[in-house]
């Protein structure tokens, strides 16, 4: 057995809920373990304690943990990290230095002559010219899949995948499977997925445990209520022959399409066609280099400082990023406050409270930093925050792909709710056509990039 | 047990730097009997090269350190932040002339600093004072803007910005917290730094000269006699040694504190 856990109990170290409850896995040499469950399940807990680790104000309570026969809480723990263990996260631009090349990353890891194999080996281009691009310049997808290759580089025997996923479609994950369970199974090694998205986890995982409020339960029926259909009036937004890139490359050219007020567009395409450029940019987060951005009629500058503060706050982006969007110092509440009492709007903690209640945040969740919350609560506060703004348009760059199918889909329903009441526009960046079908009035394809050479300009 | 520890060294050399002057019965700067006496009646401490009361110069002669080096320490990193986060929050090519100009002072030896200034102004303890803060601020400057930069350029100052948040807002709310430990920390290395050139400054007779007593010069006063007696070098030496030690564990305490504040 590469991993053992047998009656593991974690709980807050003042009292209260264990976040895992008496949880019993093992993981056998070759094998791909899917962990299933809702964001708050205590799925990243129970992975993170195979590592040794416990979030700040949490306590190992129970049970025991064994890797390759080895305690990770014990004094050899620390050995294992790295060389044993491998984790990567569910935030792959944090996985990654955003200052260096990602070939001299990979090169660091695996030495100069694997970084062509570790790039093919994720279905990247093997190209100089790739490699030497920085994680900012990649996709968010891509991203993950570098940093997938940097977590392989050093041989672990047990990798831990968190929402590996999130930034995938699904012939993607098929594929990654495939290349997955060859690589571990000739070196006798094991991966525990962690993902909120049941038919990921099947497609990935050769067995799917699936985690409920920190404990072990069989699988329930995929609860899937019909779309909520809204009738859009009206072109609010106006993208016409959008081209933008960084620096001298052009990632993105003649992107056009509409966002009718109340209604929702959504952009597709295979991960590193540009849909976050595309997202950004309407944004005024990145500038475009032609075309136009019209809102109402009125033309948009390029970058969000040359526009007015009326402007800026009728364009909300919520991306995919939750952690680093949420300045770790604020409160939930706070981040709310924010931009209520910049508006002006009477009684801004009532409002902040709703709007928390309104994107299905406990109310104890308030008064908690971001580090304490998990992944989809974080990107349901972003949500909430854009909301707080009072904008007219809303940028979703893949807002989903952190939560799980539940959580997600309620947010989606939410966003169509919204989206009604305030006749608000919703610009919606997603692989998954899932999402998509949801929510979606309009769909825009973004197609294959270019190979690096063609769009040099 | 570090932390308690760190608490006490800090608190006890402050005590004996500012409190000392109120205790002191005799005066630092009489001849009260031989030079390099051991200890003995009426001398707790002995005697130092010129035959003064040990004792009474050691409680009188660290205020001027002390107060020198916080002084310098708070200067410089007030200065730092300043620079720091203007060049942190700056256009790149503003940003670099900005540090390139810090750069420039911080080529400069600090002593060499120090001897001008003080040749300027004879006698002065601004003058060690100056020296210090500008051969220290460079340093700091550079460790905020990178500090800034990171901060600057994460996603939630991007949505505070795209949100329209005047830039006031932007960093009182999510810059300086951000970035608060990080200047703690770098403080306490300043503060060593500091109290390091402050004594250094007595060392070699800057400042307001002897025969008033400094924990820096009363050092280099009582080198000769280490053989006779070693308490006269020992004594300020290991005050001044504990002070930066005890400094720097506390302002890493600090900053653990600040970062994981809930």
């Amino acid at each position: 057995m590469i991993a053992e856990i047998s009656g593991l109990v974690v709980g807050p170290v003042d009292g209260g809920e264990p976040v895992v409850d008496d949880v019993d896995l093992t993981i056998a040499p070759g094998e791909i373990v899917g962990l299933l469950g809702v964001s708050g399940s205590g799925k990243t807990t129970l992975a993170l304690s195979l590592l040794g680790h416990l979030r700040p104000g949490l306590r190992l309570r129970a049970g025991q943990v064994r890797v390759t026969g080895v305690d990770p809480f014990g004094p050899q723990g620390r050995a294992l990290r790295g060389r044993v263990v491998s984790l990567l996260g569910q935030d792959p631009a944090a996985a990654l230095n955003p200052a260096r090349r990602i070939g001299t990353q990979l090169a660091e890891v695996a030495g100069p002559d694997r970084v062509t194999e570790l790039l093919a080996t994720m279905d990247l281009p093997t190209d100089s010219a790739f490699a030497r691009r920085r994680p900012h310049q990649i996709s968010g997808g891509q991203a993950q899949r570098v940093a997938l290759a940097v977590a392989l580089a050093g041989t672990p025997r047990l990798l831990i995948l968190d929402e590996p996923t999130s930034g995938l479609d699904e012939p993607l994950a098929r594929d990654l499977r495939r290349r997955l369970t060859a690589y571990l199974r000739d070196r006798g090694c094991a991966a525990l997925v962690i993902t909120h998205h049941p038919t990921l986890a099947e497609t990935i995982a050769d067995r799917v445990v699936h985690l409920d409020a920190g404990r072990l339960v069989p699988p329930p029926a995929p609860p899937d209520p019909p779309p909520i259909a809204v009738t859009p009036t009206g072109a609010l937004l106006q993208v016409h022959g959008l081209r933008a890139g960084y620096g001298r490359l052009t990632v993105v050219d003649g992107v056009s399409f509409d966002v009718p007020a109340g209604g929702c567009t959504a952009i597709t395409g295979p991960s590193g066609a540009g849909k976050s450029t595309v997202a950004r940019c309407v944004a005024g987060l990145s500038a475009r280099t032609g075309g136009q951005v019209r809102l109402a009629g009125v033309d948009l500058a390029p970058a969000a400082r040359h526009r007015t503060t009326a402007q800026r706050r009728a364009v909300q982006f919520v991306g995919q990023d939750s952690v680093g969007a949420l300045n770790p110092r604020e409160t939930a509440l706070k981040a709310l406050l924010r931009p209520l009492t910049t508006l002006g709007v009477p009684d801004p903690k009532d409002r902040a409270h709703a709007l928390l209640d309104r994107v299905r945040l406990p109310a104890a969740a308030a008064h908690r930093l971001p580090v304490a919350l998990s992944g989809g609560e974080r990107q349901r506060l972003n949500l909430a925050r854009a909301l707080a703004a009072d904008p007219r348009v809303l940028v979703c760059d893949e807002v989903t792909s952190a939560l799980d199918r539940r959580t997600g889909h309620a947010v989606l329903d939410l966003l169509a709710e919204v989206c009604a009441e305030r006749h608000l526009g919703v610009l919606m960046i997603s692989h998954d056509p899932e999402v998509v079908a949801r929510c979606a009035h309009h769909v825009v394809e973004v197609p294959t990039p270019y190979t690096p050479e063609e769009h040099r300009t | 047990m570090t932390r308690l520890a760190a608490r006490a060294g800090v608190l006890l050399v402050l005590a004996v730097a500012v409190l000392g002057p109120l205790l002191v019965t005799g005066s630092p700067t009489e001849q009260v009997g031989v030079p390099y006496a051991p200890p003995g009646p009426g001398h707790p401490l002995g005697t130092d090269a010129l035959g003064r009361d040990l004792l009474a110069r050691v409680l009188t002669g660290g205020r001027v350190v002390v107060t020198l080096a916080a002084g310098a320490t708070l200067l410089a990193t007030a200065l730092g932040v300043l620079v720091g986060v203007s060049a942190g929050l700056a256009p790149r090519h503003t940003a670099d002339l900005l540090v390139r100009v810090t750069d420039l002072v911080a080529i400069v030896p600090a002593v060499l600093v120090m001897l001008v200034l003080a040749a300027g102004f004879p006698g002065s303890d601004l003058a060690v004072l100056a020296a210090v803060t500008l051969t220290t601020t460079p340093f700091s400057t550079r460790v905020v803007s990178a500090a800034t930069r990171a901060v600057a350029g994460s996603g939630f100052v991007e949505v505070a910005r795209g949100r329209g948040d005047t830039p006031a807002q932007v960093l009182r709310h999510d810059i300086l917290p951000n970035i608060a430990g990080t200047v703690l920390t770098d403080a306490g290395i300043r503060f060593v730094a500091a109290v390091h050139l402050t004594a250094t400054a007595g060392f070699l007779g800057l400042g307001r000269g002897a025969p008033a007593p400094n924990w820096g010069r009363m050092v280099q006063e009582n080198l000769p006699g280490l053989s006779l007696t070693p308490l006269p070098v020992l004594v300020p030496a290991l005050l001044i040694a504990v002070l930066a030690v005890s400094v720097n564990l506390v302002a890493d305490d600090l900053a653990a504190r600040t970062a994981g504040a809930t």
